[in-house]
């Protein structure tokens, strides 16, 4: 009878921790196209990349009164490039090399810890597979937590129990981002290993599958092999495609872009070398490449368009376009028709100086030859391989029709080495150096215009940054940077509303979600990715401050 | 794993030897003793081949750094200096290359490490630098603190 009676207690006082956990639902397509206000179940929320949260309950009149609801250490060092997805009021966040935690996203309550097993080290070397500790979010689907590894591995894991369902090796370089869900297909984009080409895979999420590996970089015979022109460079050409892709359903292609060629310098692998620094359009059934566009032919300063293509209608010259909004590491912001191809119409985001000219027919670049690296001599190329606009994610607003992004006024003093038998595939030598007259001034955050790309505004920092904007629905555009703060700024102007320091640099992605009709916003937070705290180490090194473990840092209105 | 020919064809011509690449080392002779000296020149050749296959990536070809840190200059010394040689090489061994940390052989580690000291201010000598040679305790990353 006393034991019935202490079970009974402990039953509800059990119940009573996790009241406000729901049953799960299982994460469909149509789900994940048109996600409730309340989730953010992929990285950037929505197949069309925006990174926009429509909850306004959290807005321009009451943000200044946002209190840290609950908070976390992961315990994990590194670079803290996270991004929390939330569905069923869960949290589910991919932390480092090897950790996925589950928590209740009202509470905090830490539900499930996954740790996956890397492939020994030395295994890895004798594939030439990486092991790289980046995590930049995770995929959910049906009942599963969807996780890709440095060690080229993508597992999948139930979302209530976090037990593995099921785990798929690619043979890749590695991933550093999810993928995304398109037409019942799990996309993923992979990085090359050392002497290769990388790949995009499909996979059937049910059963971890893989059902169609396309090469960035064309096979002997196939078209876009002869634009390398040197013999055996095509091969192990890279065009790693690290980033998560984007999706439209209506069209039914899926959005991915592709890095620089190797070696660095363009001497040896003379040609376009498609498709490096490009993005490209697939189908998701088949992997086929239905259009391209290169926005870098033959890159000489690992400036390459891995970053998130942003799908979005936008009214130009009174006609509606279907239109995609992408800007590549060296802050070249193209607008191209998505459905095409078509190139639109261009801008540069940061201080550059490699681009000479664009044909404004097909937004192909003429270069600045002085600044392309080569033997014997320095040269000042701008942005650095840093970024530019690296990949801290771009976002867009329909209630403002801005396009959002950071970037750094960022140089290399560099010297090219010619390519020979035992030198490094990044066959450079780079000084990071601060643009001139951007001493005071090296991070910006930016909102353009979508349609016409002029400037609305932008906030100049003094410090590196890898902000990362989310704009809402409550006319606000929440940001981290370096210096520790995340802040609120007004959406339409740029303000600065509200702010709170925390534990380590903010280089992670921010998002907001409800659980029970509150709204929260959420941040990871910790050093060092290889943006901000990277450059901090270059220009700043008393602002970085020691490397610690990152944490999500989750804050809601103060309702008392 | 190609190995590219045709790179045969490329005109220009590299040439790094290891004295060209360091900022400040300290030439040596054929015939000069161990004295001051930790590590062959032979040695650091071998490391300079290590460093670009497993480091350089990461750490630049002239040690200047890019998505890691400079392994020279006043960043490095600050940081390395005032330590024992050991600490460097029990750092490289534990932690490097990022992700596949451990997996060179112990000679490649020693000889990458003499490929650093060889970019810092330190002689070659006539001694190859183990996993197991005594100066490693008893020398410091920075030559001029001893």
């Amino acid at each position: 009878m006393k034991k019935s009676i202490v079970a009974v207690i402990l039953a509800l006082f059990l119940g009573a921790c996790f009241a406000q956990l729901e049953p799960w639902q299982s994460i469909t397509e149509e789900f994940l196209t048109n996600p409730p206000a309340s989730a953010w179940p992929s990285k950037r929320r929505t197949p069309n990349s925006w990174g926009y949260s429509p909850l306004d309950q959290i807005n321009t009149e009451n943000v200044s009164d946002l209190e840290l609801a609950w908070s976390i250490d992961t315990g994990v060092a590194g670079q803290v490039e996270w991004t929390p997805v939330v569905a069923n009021g869960r949290m589910f966040l991919q932390a480092g090399a090897t950790r996925i935690m589950a928590m209740d996203a009202a509470t905090g309550d830490l539900l499930w810890t996954y740790e996956y097993e890397m492939l020994p080290a030395e295994e890895r070397a004798e594939l030439g597979v990486g092991g790289s500790s980046t995590s930049r979010g995770l995929t959910l689907f049906q009942d599963m937590v969807i996780g890709h590894f440095g060690d080229s591995h993508i597992v999948a894991v139930d979302a209530e129990t976090g037990q593995e369902v099921w785990k798929t090796f690619t043979d890749g370089g590695g991933y550093t981002s999810p993928g995304i869900i398109a037409d019942g297909v799990l996309i993923s984009g992979n990085s090359a290993k050392g002497y290769d080409r990388a790949f995009v895979t499909g996979t059937d999420p049910e059963s971890g599958e893989v059902l169609w590996k396309t090469y960035m970089i064309p096979g002997p015979g196939e078209p876009g092999y002869e634009t390398w022109e040197v013999e055996g460079t095509a091969e192990v050409g890279h065009a790693s495609a690290w980033m998560t892709p984007s999706y439209d359903p209506e069209l039914n292609l899926v959005y991915v872009g592709t890095g620089n060629p190797d070696p660095y310098t363009p001497q040896s692998r003379p040609g376009d070398n498609l498709y490096t620094g490009s993005i490209l359009a697939l189908d998701p059934q088949t992997g086929e490449i239905v259009w391209y566009h290169q926005v870098m032919p033959n890159d000489s300063w690992d400036l390459g368009s891995v970053m998130e293509t942003i799908l979005v209608d936008l009214e130009i010259d009174g006609e509606t376009v279907p239109a995609l909004l992408h800007t590549n590491k060296g802050g070249f912001l193209n607008i191209l028709n998505r459905e095409t191809g078509e190139y639109i119409d261009h801008t540069f985001v940061v201080y550059q100086n490699v681009i000479e000219s664009v044909d404004p027919e097909t937004g192909r670049p003429t270069y600045n030859e002085e600044v392309i690296p080569h033997p014997g001599e320095r040269v000042i190329a701008c942005p650095s391989t840093r970024g530019g606009t690296d990949w801290p994610a771009r976002a867009y607003s329909p209630e403002t029709n801005l396009y959002y992004l950071s970037g750094n006024h960022v140089c290399m003093d560099v010297e090219g080495f010619a390519w020979s038998d035992g030198m490094p595939m990044r066959n450079i030598d780079d000084i990071r150096v601060v643009a001139e007259g951007y001493e005071d001034r090296i991070g910006e955050l930016f909102a353009f215009h979508a349609d016409t790309l002029e400037p609305a505004w932008s906030v100049e920092f003094e410090l590196p940054t890898t902000a990362i904007p989310l704009p809402t629905a409550g006319g606000l555009v929440f940001a981290g940077h370096t210096d520790r703060f995340f802040r609120a700024y007004d959406a339409e102007t740029g303000e600065e509303l509200w702010g709170a320091r925390l534990t380590g640099p903010i280089e992670g992605h921010p998002i907001s979600y409800a659980v029970d009709g509150t709204q929260y916003v959420a941040v990871p937070a910790g050093c060092c990715s290889l943006v901000g705290s990277a450059m901090l180490r270059d220009f700043a090194p008393e602002a970085l401050g020691p490397a610690g473990t990152g944490s999500i840092f989750v804050f809601k209105l103060d309702n008392d | 794993m190609s190995r590219l020919s045709m790179f045969a064809l490329v005109v220009l011509v590299l040439s790094l030897p290891v004295t060209g690449l360091a900022q400040e080392s300290a030439s040596t002779d054929e015939n000069s003793n161990s004295a001051g000296g930790i590590y062959t020149e032979d040695q650091a050749k071998r490391g300079q081949q290590a460093y670009f296959q497993s480091c350089a990536s990461c750490h630049g070809i002239r040690l200047n750094g890019g998505m890691g840190p400079a392994l020279t200059g006043d960043p490095f010394m600050s940081r390395w200096g005032p330590k024992r040689v050991q600490e460097l090489f029990d750092f490289v061994q534990e932690n490097m290359p990022l992700g596949l940390a451990g997996t060179l052989s112990d000679q490649a580690y020693a000889d990458i490490v003499a490929f650093i000291l060889s970019n810092n201010g330190h002689p070659a000598g006539s001694t190859e630098l183990t996993a197991e040679s005594e100066a490693l305790g008893s020398t410091r990353v920075d030559p001029d603190a001893e």
